[in-house]
């Protein structure tokens, strides 16, 4: 018997209200446990995806079913509950005076007591290799140690989904590191959109190409990652990792 | 100092600004008194006196601009000066200058050592509890968190005008920041926006909900009664002067 499934859309739309078009009926279906990689070039629709996932933006048309909620006023407390959105700007995302505060929020906004609340910090904060981080303030953070804290604030609050926008802009090669086993070292669903695609061929076993707000291709990460046909008429490249020595590893061959 | 509970130190100041502002200012000894407390507050808290001259110097302006028309203003006590179209410095608007400079330095000196000792989340917490409205908390919290990310902007900004435009006058300057002051503008909104989303993300439901109550201990209450005794003892000497 499949996995239940965490996210289903069925000709998911979404236009915003410029007119611009976000969503144009995506088809998608991700299983519980897994983790999957959302790739495509600037406006393909990631960022719009992921919105809809914790109900921050609602569909105009077609359906939508993520962990058995449809997204409506009713479910939108559990539906922030069991979801967890992880923002492309950490300073989006740390708004309280010190990292404690910030992590506790979420299980304080759950209601939870006390000892529970210190405990999910501890755990959160341990998991993302910041234990001992609890006094200092979020502005005095490194780039690497800002996005993960902004990890721990969102474990906390034990989501059953994880969503992940551009999780390594603006990382050095040591946070993005550190981005990649706190991500591999978690059992959590997975939905991570990225133009990083060495960082998803490490992270995600399927991944799901996006183009005009919708699917143009999926499968496993490493084969639809190394179809340089297809991924260069969506405007992307095939991750170095993935192109063999003797062929050139820029589209136009420059520096070869 | 550090450890203290933020509720007792911001009553304190709160007390110690109010006898300052209220005692009439006649003899120098009441006065000695009250400088005293926070002189000696930011010595136990071991914070360098320039950090104390320089809040002074800072607020040297505000203070200077209403004191600087006093002596000449105020009618009564010794005639000093007379000068052209009836112009006069009495004795009584020299001391009426000289205590709006006392009593703004003391104030100010209290309320250092309140903010060198206390971290600004937890003042904010304590404020709350003292009947602060929770929305004026909030805000309070996020311009302390978003200065510093608001800050960074401008400086990336202003390194981006520098790098084009080495040397710009002054109208070009004024017109640009002009430009400058809109993109902020914009920018913080929309980051404002996001914020609340991410908030929003994680169960925010309009009341941020404290990690724990702290509780008054003895040291708190030994500092809240040395504080009353000393502001007695400055009104007692004011009433024997």
């Amino acid at each position: 018997m499949a996995a239940p499934l965490a996210l289903r859309a069925l000709g998911l739309c979404h236009v915003y209200p410029d007119g611009t078009e976000g969503l144009a009926g995506l088809d998608l279906e991700v299983e519980a446990g897994e983790s999957v990689g959302l790739v495509g070039p600037n406006g393909a629709g990631k960022s719009t995806l992921l919105l809809h996932l914790n109900g921050t933006l609602r569909p105009t048309g077609g359906r939508l079913e993520v962990l058995g909620l449809e997204p409506g006023r009713a479910s939108l407390p559990e539906l922030r509950r069991r979801v967890g959105l992880i923002f492309q700007d950490p300073d989006d995302q740390l708004f309280m005076p010190t990292v404690l505060d910030d992590v506790a929020f979420g299980p304080l906004n759950q209601g939870l007591p006390g000892e529970e609340v210190a405990r999910r910090v501890r755990e959160a904060l341990d998991r993302v290799g910041c234990a001992g981080y609890e006094g200092r303030a979020p502005y005095r953070l490194s780039g690497g140690e800002k996005r993960a804290v902004s990890i721990a604030g969102v474990l906390a609050c034990a989501p059953e989904l994880l969503a992940l926008d551009e999780p390594s802009s603006h990382l050095d090669p040591r946070g993005r590191r550190r981005l990649i086993r706190i991500l591999q070292g978690l059992e959590v669903t997975r939905v991570v959109a990225s133009h990083d695609l060495e960082l998803v061929l490490e992270v995600c076993s399927r991944s799901v190409l996006l183009d005009g707000g919708r699917v143009v291709a999926q499968g496993p990460t490493r084969a639809l990652l190394a179809d340089r046909g297809l991924l260069e008429a969506h405007g992307l490249e095939v991750p170095h990792s993935l192109t063999p020595h003797s062929e050139p590893h820029h589209p136009d061959g420059a520096h070869e | 100092m550090h450890r203290l509970d933020a509720r007792g130190k911001a009553l304190a100041v709160l007390a110690y600004a109010s006898v300052v502002a209220t005692l009439p200012v006649g003899e120098p000894a009441p006065f000695l008194v009250l400088a005293a407390w926070p002189v000696g507050l930011l010595a136990a808290a071991r914070v360098p006196p320039r950090v104390l001259l320089g809040a002074l110097v800072a607020a040297s302006p505000f203070v200077l601009l209403a004191a600087v028309f006093l002596p000449f203003s105020h009618a009564g006590g010794r005639l000093l000066w007379s000068g052209p179209w009836g112009v006069e410095v009495t004795s009584a608007g020299v001391r009426a200058a000289v205590a709006v400079v006392a009593r703004s330095s003391l104030c100010l000196a209290a309320t250092l050592a309140l903010v060198a000792t206390t971290r600004f989340g937890d003042l904010v917490a304590a404020l709350e509890r003292l009947g602060l409205p929770a929305v004026l908390g909030l805000t309070l919290g996020f311009v302390h968190r978003f200065l510093f990310v608001c800050l960074d902007l401008v400086r990336r900004v202003l390194c981006a005008r520098a790098a084009r435009s080495p040397r710009l006058g002054p109208g070009a300057a004024l017109r640009s920041a002009g430009g400058m002051v809109a993109s902020l503008f914009v920018r913080s909104y929309e980051r404002s926006e996001r914020v609340h989303a991410a908030m929003m993300a994680r169960g925010f439901t309009g009341r941020v909900r404290p990690m724990a109550r702290p509780r008054w201990r003895t040291a708190d209450l030994g500092f809240l009664a040395f504080t009353a005794a000393l502001l007695a003892a400055a009104c007692v000497l004011e009433g024997r002067a």
